[in-house]
């Protein structure tokens, strides 16, 4: 079987891949890039673990072709930080205690950033539907949603009490 | 921390800790599992029964053999102490496992084994299985 070649931006860098045509984009991630910090969860569009930006919206990167890429832009948990400058959604997080195990939370954090990225202001009912798409079973959602309303309050440049 | 009594002598309880795997977990480096990558690493992938009751009267293993890259696929004829197979209900049990070198493959081939079944009537309750 022949592969694809496809060459994206992923996470500000040009990259090029080989992939099979039913790869998935989450697989040409983990294996061909080596990004694993996209996590498989269900593999089913389900959990929201495999959760990248592609162009400016989120999927599930199980769901999609790796082939699909082509010519995009794709952000994953990897491309969040500068260098060793954390993004305010990681150091919230933390800060929050928003995360326990942390399989869910590359899902979460990139669907929190495109969250902001589209709604900087978001209210806590925005913050819940737009996490809606991804499952947490350890951590309990209250202090991710904080930590979501924490980091978009300091991005505005507010201080919360 | 004066419903601790005051105590000063209290270094963790009382405290904010960042958890120490924080940073790597929320950067994407923390290493699960599944994101551990050896030499020569073979991986499995199990085929569980698409049927949830039925009786297995074949299972046909050979064109997931076949298929290029798959080195092993194990069933429970590979296990002397498996339970005899007229008495084994095809509920959620695994039937078979590949072992194909790559994680990619080895979903795809995965699907191509296919279970032989015709429905039993429904197995009246287990005594051994009731509760209370």
């Amino acid at each position: 079987m022949s592969k694809l070649h496809v060459a994206a931006t992923v996470n500000g860098e040009p990259v090029e891949f080989l992939c099979e045509p039913q790869q998935t984009l989450l697989d040409a991630l983990r294996d061909e890039l080596g990004l694993t910090g996209t996590k498989e969860g269900c593999g089913s569009g389900d959990c929201g673990a495999c959760s990248v930006i592609l162009g400016d919206r989120v999927v599930c990167s199980c769901l999609v072709l790796a082939a699909e890429a082509e010519g995009a832009r794709v952000t994953t948990v990897e491309g969040l930080a500068d260098g060793a400058v954390l993004h305010a959604l990681q150091r919230k997080f933390l800060e929050h205690a928003a995360l326990q195990c942390g399989f869910c939370t590359p899902g979460i954090l990139v669907a929190a950033k495109a969250l902001l990225d589209r709604n900087p202001q978001p209210s806590e009912t925005e913050v819940r539907f737009g996490l809606a798409g991804n499952l947490c079973r350890c951590t309990g959602y209250d202090k991710i949603v904080r930590a979501v309303l924490d980091a978009a309050a300091e991005m505005r440049g507010e201080t919360v009490a | 921390m004066t419903y601790l009594g005051g105590r000063s002598d209290l270094r963790v309880v009382g405290t904010r800790p960042v958890r120490p795997d924080g940073v790597d977990k929320v950067t994407g480096r923390a290493a699960f599992g599944a994101d551990l990558r050896l030499p020569g690493m073979l991986h499995g992938r199990i085929k569980r029964s698409p049927h949830a009751h039925a009786r297995i009267l074949r299972i046909d293993t050979a064109r997931a053999a076949a298929l290029p890259g798959v080195l092993a696929v194990v069933t429970s004829a590979d296990f002397r102490k498996s339970r005899p197979k007229k008495r084994s209900s095809a509920r959620g049990r695994s039937i078979s496992a590949i072992s194909p070198p790559t994680f990619w493959p080895a979903a795809r081939h995965c699907t191509t084994v296919t279970p032989s079944q015709r429905s039993p009537p429904p197995a009246p309750p287990s005594p051994r299985r009731r509760s209370t």
